[in-house]
């Protein structure tokens, strides 16, 4: 296939099952790699804008024809990311494929390092063993015994901070609420959550892309927590929720987890405010304090850096109990100043700096669109400001589509009022508006389904592009009628050109007939008939030439004066020697002509 | 406008991967259009004609279905003395999710059972309907007459 096109025929035939992937990843309408794929009730995927464009016109699955609409089309996250990600990778993996099938045909492929779950059972027998590992990292399961301690755990966690995987890791005895320790290393996402008396431990390094499906569960965690939640003023001296043993190990740990977190520590020295009440960061969806959120998203997430102060995915903290957070607050605090929480968690982190879409590259982009939209909610629950707010991660909320508009009950000032809040442009007629409106209307609801939208600039300039098309689609089309025009507008004065010369060769055979008549008047005037067959071969001569101009249909007005005015010359000329006839014929006879000459036609207007 | 992505493909695969008895190529000078030959199905009263085709894919293709013309004389009941097709999937069934393969498999599916009850040629029709036999060896003949090269 040629330069950009990609095909499933690609795949080297041995691979069918990757033909199978590709061709299933793609879209049945434009045939690429799916572009914010959505799935219909019937459950075949498109690109967004490929069936927004179908359903137009039809309201029915191009698959399987059954009726649809876009009200009843999802978008399907999961696909999207997979059509994205194979997209990356795909020309990759192919040239390795490729190169690899050269010398040996037998070669697994092994594609670029993904996420890859694992599950695994324990010998624990009361607590669900979960442990998701990134192929990057390595984790040992462990089984930790009551008899080893600290030093175990601390020990742990040097192999981690050997493996540069960053988490902390929570002890949780089952008897007692809780132990804790931890640390933060740059790169780590994931938390170790270890059962102290061996019954379990779990690990969970936890991607982001993974966190979503967590989320879900969320709500229900929330509200068994929200009683015991530490308030701002007492969350380091917590002891409502956790039991004085807490604190005890949780000291004990930060002393032995101190040395290993001391990298961290110089780095994080100067961070602001933290507070227990911990909020997932819309973008990275990294637990955060309320406070710093503005913060964390100017610095990192919007500038594509990770925040390495805070790493832990906030679906994992929120799971787990009250005195854990307040510990995991604790672990993050314990090396920096702490600022009192004060009102500043009812400050908003939705602040106007952030304007949606102007960073492209972030991949989260969407759920950054919607933070506006997410925060008020967040405020709105926090009624008492020291409450820590443990708000779940709403489904990031869609942002706006735009509507559908039927153009024929606007009027041209209300379509141009819409075009303008679109920020498009009002030019040209009531169609071109309605046009304009209905293309963007489409590719900005598609690329709201992405998830990787593209920048709004971005639309601007394919809409752009689109106005240059439809000028020149209108400009072909101008040409195109006006070439028509002309052909007809030739045709026209061929077809009088050719009439008055018919009339011409009419009145030279009448006149003729006469002479003949007024030289033997016994004899019969030529029949009018043979006049009319002379006179045929006149009009073909004139079709054929009529058929050539209007090939020639630049030239073909020119083309046409000219043989008129020569018609028109001819005609004159004829005119003039029939009005002589006539004058010659009216002095000289007594009138026996019985055919009259008709008389002379005016020659055709030019 | 530029020649949309999936037409090359289309073209390309066409070209590399052809539908048995199908034969499909675009002009230079016009990428929209295309040269085809049907082989007549077995079977069908069509067997060995070689059917020439054009089919022209308009400027909103893949959203409106390509018009496709019988260049050979054909004795069908579906298809009149112009060429013209009566099927449904060039028509008001038709899906972007269908391709040019896909209506060509349709076309010479359309030779292998002709539908009199549906048609476009009703002299034909009627033909079909009341002498079947009679119909086919006319078509046969034609077939012979016309589509053999």
């Amino acid at each position: 296939m040629s330069e950009g096109i990609t095909d499933p025929s690609d795949w080297p035939i041995e691979f069918k099952s990757l033909r199978e992937i590709d061709s299933h990843l793609r879209c049945p309408i434009c045939k690429e790699l799916l572009r914010a794929a959505v799935v219909l009730q019937c459950s075949h995927n498109f690109c967004s804008e490929c069936i927004r464009r179908h359903l137009d016109k039809e309201s029915s699955c191009p698959a399987c024809r059954v009726a649809t609409s876009t009200s009843q089309m999802r978008r399907n996250v999961a696909l999207d990311e997979i059509a994205n990600n194979f997209g990356d990778c795909r020309s990759l993996l192919l040239n390795t494929l490729m190169e690899a099938v050269q010398p040996k045909p037998v070669v697994r492929p092994v594609p670029p390092p993904q996420f890859v779950k694992e599950e695994s059972m324990d010998i624990d027998y009361d607590s669900p063993q979960q442990k998701r590992r990134r192929t990057s990292t390595r984790i040992t399961n462990r089984n930790v015994s009551s008899s080893q301690d600290h030093t175990d755990i601390a020990m742990g966690q040097v192999t981690l901070d050997d493996d540069k995987d960053d988490d902390f890791v929570l002890n949780h005895r089952d008897s007692s609420p809780l132990r804790h320790k931890g640390k933060n290393v740059h790169r780590s996402t994931g938390p170790v959550l270890r059962s102290r008396g061996g019954r379990a431990e779990q690990t969970l390094s936890q991607s982001s892309q993974s966190s979503q499906a967590d989320e879900r569960h969320e709500p229900t965690n929330l509200t068994k927590q929200e009683p015991s939640l530490p308030t701002a003023s007492d969350h380091f001296h917590n002891s409502a929720p956790a039991p004085a043993e807490v604190q005890a190990s949780l000291n004990s740990s930060t002393n032995i987890t101190s040395s290993t977190i001391t990298t961290s520590v110089a780095s994080i020295a100067s961070s602001p405010v933290i507070g227990p009440n911990l909020v997932a960061c819309p973008i990275c969806d990294k637990g955060i304090p309320e406070p710093y959120t503005n913060t964390h998203l100017d610095k990192f997430c919007l500038a594509g850096r990770t925040d390495p102060d805070y790493t832990v995915p906030y679906s994992l903290i929120s799971k787990q109990p009250a005195s854990v957070i307040a510990l995991y607050t604790k672990q993050g605090t314990s090396t920096r100043d702490v600022v009192p929480d004060t009102n500043s968690s009812l400050t908003k982190p939705g602040t106007p700096g952030r304007s949606v879409g102007s960073n492209s590259s972030t991949p989260n982009s969407p759920a950054r669109q919607s933070t506006m939209q997410w925060q008020p909610q967040m405020s709105s629950n926090g009624t008492a400001p020291r409450q820590p707010m443990f708000t779940p991660k709403p489904a990031a909320p869609e942002p706006k589509r735009i509507p559908k508009l039927t153009y024929s009950l606007l009027n041209d000032k209300q379509l141009r009022k819409k075009l303008q809040e679109l920020g498009l442009q009002t030019n040209g007629d009531k169609t071109l508006m309605a046009k304009r409106h209905a293309e963007f209307a489409t590719i900005f609801n598609a690329n709201c389904d992405s998830t990787r939208p593209k920048p709004l600039s971005e639309l601007m300039k394919a809409m752009q592009v689109w106005e240059r098309a439809y000028e020149k689609d209108l400009e072909v089309r101008e040409t195109q009628r006006r070439i028509l025009d002309q052909q007809q507008q030739a045709q026209r004065q061929i077809h009088a050109a050719k009439e008055a010369k018919r009339q011409a060769k009419e009145d030279a055979a009448a006149a003729a007939a006469r002479e003949a008549a007024m030289d033997s008047p016994g004899a019969t005037p030529p029949s009018s008939q043979s006049s009319n067959g002379r006179s045929t071969f006149v009009p073909n001569q004139a079709n054929s030439n009529a058929v050539n101009v209007a090939i020639a249909s630049a030239s073909a007005f020119a083309h046409a004066a000219k043989y008129a005015d020569e018609y028109a010359e001819l005609i004159a000329e004829v005119r003039n020697r029939l009005q002589a006839d006539k004058e010659k014929a009216l002095a000289n006879t007594t009138t026996t002509i019985t055919a009259e000459p008709a008389p002379p036609r005016s020659a055709p207007s030019q | 406008m530029a020649l949309p992505k999936r037409i090359i493909k289309e073209t390309e695969r066409l070209l590399a991967d052809p539908a048995p008895g199908i034969s499909a190529t675009s002009h230079e000078d016009n990428l929209r259009y295309f040269d085809v030959v049907i082989a007549g199905p077995n079977q069908s009263p069509f067997q060995g004609g070689i059917f020439k085709l054009e089919l022209f894919l308009p400027e909103e293709y893949p959203m409106s279905p390509p018009k496709v013309r019988f260049l050979t004389k054909i004795y069908h009941p579906n298809i009149d003395k112009l060429g013209r097709i009566c099927l449904d999937i060039l028509k008001d069934k038709w899906s972007p999710a269908l391709q040019i393969r896909t209506v060509l498999l349709s076309v010479q599916a359309l030779l292998s059972s002709p539908n009199p009850d549906d048609p476009l040629a009703n002299d034909v029709a009627q033909h079909w309907k009341e002498n079947e036999n009679a119909a086919i060896q006319t078509a046969q003949e034609w077939t012979r007459k016309y589509a053999t090269a």
